[in-house]
């Protein structure tokens, strides 16, 4: 004989009512009064999708640029090409191949920069100018480890060069064969550390306003501004809210006469991706990138942050709405947040688009952050 | 009793039939893995054609290396045909990855570890060549050495792939 004993009637109506109310409380707390301050400073637009066939498709985006006027240039490293899409999405062209000819990448196209005329991409241990227009390589220079492209002004490139020797962490160079012009700050954790140096210090950069320099750091969760190139610099606290951040205490505690414990923490401070002046340089845009290693490709979570540096006052970081897998690309033109992500339909087609946000810095839930 | 011995007979006969199996050259074993469709990979080799069967792990990064790309180059321009398999057996994850990157698989296998990747060139069901485990995959590089074998004005043309 079963000696569970049936609730009365009167205990399933309380439960119903206990539901309800949850429920009540639940609608009201997702009501837009109190949204997330990333909704409220980053609203949705139409996305883009690429128009994608079997012979010509974005394998594996590997890097991402929107160029002047408002077409793509998207890396596919898997495809070895760089595919050219207009505004509406629509394919234009793919630029190169794969091979060592003048004309074709001899790695696979990686993270890219948009200039005036110009792309600025990565291909292995080179970085190639590329006129989209004409789908032409205009000239391929070396570079090393701790180069990466990442901001232009005009047909400029900015590289990131941390060099604790120099005292300087990127370098403008204007072409093929300048040496270029080198400055930045270096923080002290990077002076300190050769390994933090080598494997933790690609800053993000940019200029935010004539001659004058923005840039972040893996190894530091900072905001630097200053006179380029020698300074004086100032700084900004970033103190992650959600992302990892630099994990600068892990960070210190590596010992340089032993590399493969910098190497096994490679992917775990969160990675400035892009930093972009916006509204004409009154604020600084920073996406940080949560990176993972998932079965040999990248993916990562995105964050953005908006500082108002003069005000000395930052929005801290909020997450991005995209696919985490494959890490998405961004980039920011004007106003206007660019990420390329991939995802798969319904069916199981692979479908790549452009989601863009307009960041509006005017309904940031603003508060004030210390120099360093 | 005597059923005991017969069973432990039997169990022995089966250890040293699965030890041997184990020895049998993975050029022979690998005609018998199943493919999606049902059918077996030795289905697929056609008199007078070419045929790349490739185990490879889906845990590899296709973007990073040309392995796949140059055997996928081969196929476009006609030279071969492609059998792709799958061991270990992909997460939902890399399954998505598969098809974002628009990597056809054919089957999914039970391959020994240590011989992952393996790639072998059939003409019709003669073992063209073969590299079975990542060193000597990477040090014979079969699809360039086949692409120079089977040289057609297709193959020196300009690739028609992404124009």
């Amino acid at each position: 004989m079963s000696t569970v004993t049936r609730m009365p009637r009167s205990f399933d109506y309380l439960q119903f009512c206990i539901v309800l109310a949850l429920g009540g409380i639940s609608v009201a707390c997702s009501s837009p009064d109190s949204r997330s301050a990333s909704s409220l400073m980053l609203q949705a637009l139409a996305p883009v999708t690429l128009s994608e066939t079997d012979s010509a498709f974005v394998g594996e985006p590997s890097g991402f640029a929107v160029l002047k006027d408002g077409s793509f240039a998207v890396s596919d490293r898997r495809n070895a090409v760089l595919h050219h899409f207009a505004v509406s999405g629509a394919r234009i062209r793919g630029i190169g191949r794969r091979g060592e000819g003048p004309n074709e990448w001899n790695s696979g196209p990686t993270l890219a920069v948009a200039g005036g005329s110009l792309v600025f991409v990565g291909d292995g241990p080179s970085i190639r100018a590329v006129e989209v227009s004409s789908g032409q390589f205009l000239w391929s220079r070396r570079r090393t480890a701790r180069n990466i492209a990442t901001s232009s002004i005009d047909e400029g490139l900015m590289l990131s060069d941390l060099d604790p020797t120099n005292g300087s962490s990127v370098r403008l160079i204007a072409g093929e064969a300048d040496s270029g012009v080198r400055g930045g700050p270096v923080p002290g954790l990077a002076r300190a550390n050769p390994i933090v140096a080598a494997y933790f210090s690609h800053p993000a950069a940019t200029f935010i306003a004539p001659d004058t320099l923005a840039l972040v750091l893996q190894s530091a969760d900072f905001l630097y501004f200053g006179r380029f190139p020698s300074g004086p610099f100032d700084s900004l606290s970033l103190t992650p809210v959600e992302r990892r951040g630099s994990l600068s205490a892990e960070l210190a505690r590596i010992d340089p006469a032993n590399p493969s414990a910098g190497q096994r923490l490679i992917y775990r401070p969160s990675y400035p991706q892009i930093i972009r002046a916006l509204h004409g340089g009154r604020y600084v845009a920073v996406v940080f990138s949560d990176l993972e290693m998932v079965s040999g490709r990248m993916t990562g979570r995105l964050f953005i942050e908006i500082i108002d540096w003069r005000a000395r006052r930052r929005c801290a970081e909020s997450p991005i709405d995209a696919p985490a897998d494959p890490l998405p690309y961004v980039d920011l033109r004007e106003d206007t947040l660019f990420v390329l992500s991939q995802r798969l339909d319904s069916l199981g087609g692979s479908i790549t688009e452009i989601r863009r946000f307009r960041v509006n810095a005017e309904a940031c839930a603003w508060s004030p952050v210390d120099s360093q | 009793m005597v059923a005991r011995r017969f069973a432990v007979g039997i169990l022995l006969l089966l250890a040293m039939g699965l030890g041997c199996a184990d020895r049998a050259p993975p050029e022979i074993l690998v005609l018998e893995l199943p493919l999606q469709n049902g059918s077996r990979v030795r289905d697929v080799l056609v008199s007078g054609q070419r045929q790349a069967i490739l185990v490879y792990s889906p845990g590899m990064c296709y973007s990073c290396s040309t392995m796949l790309t140059q055997w996928e180059q081969l196929e476009r321009e006609g030279h071969l045909r492609i059998t792709l398999l799958m061991s270990p057996t992909p997460t939902d994850a890399d399954l998505a990855a598969l098809s974002r990157q628009r990597i056809r698989v054919h089957g999914v296998v039970a391959w020994p570890e240590k011989r992952v990747p393996s790639e072998f060139l059939f003409e019709g069901d003669s073992l063209v060549a073969a590299a079975v485990g990542p060193e000597e995959v990477a040090a014979k590089a079969l699809a360039r050495r086949a692409a120079v074998r089977q040289p057609s004005p297709q193959a020196l043309a300009p690739a028609q792939n992404n124009p």
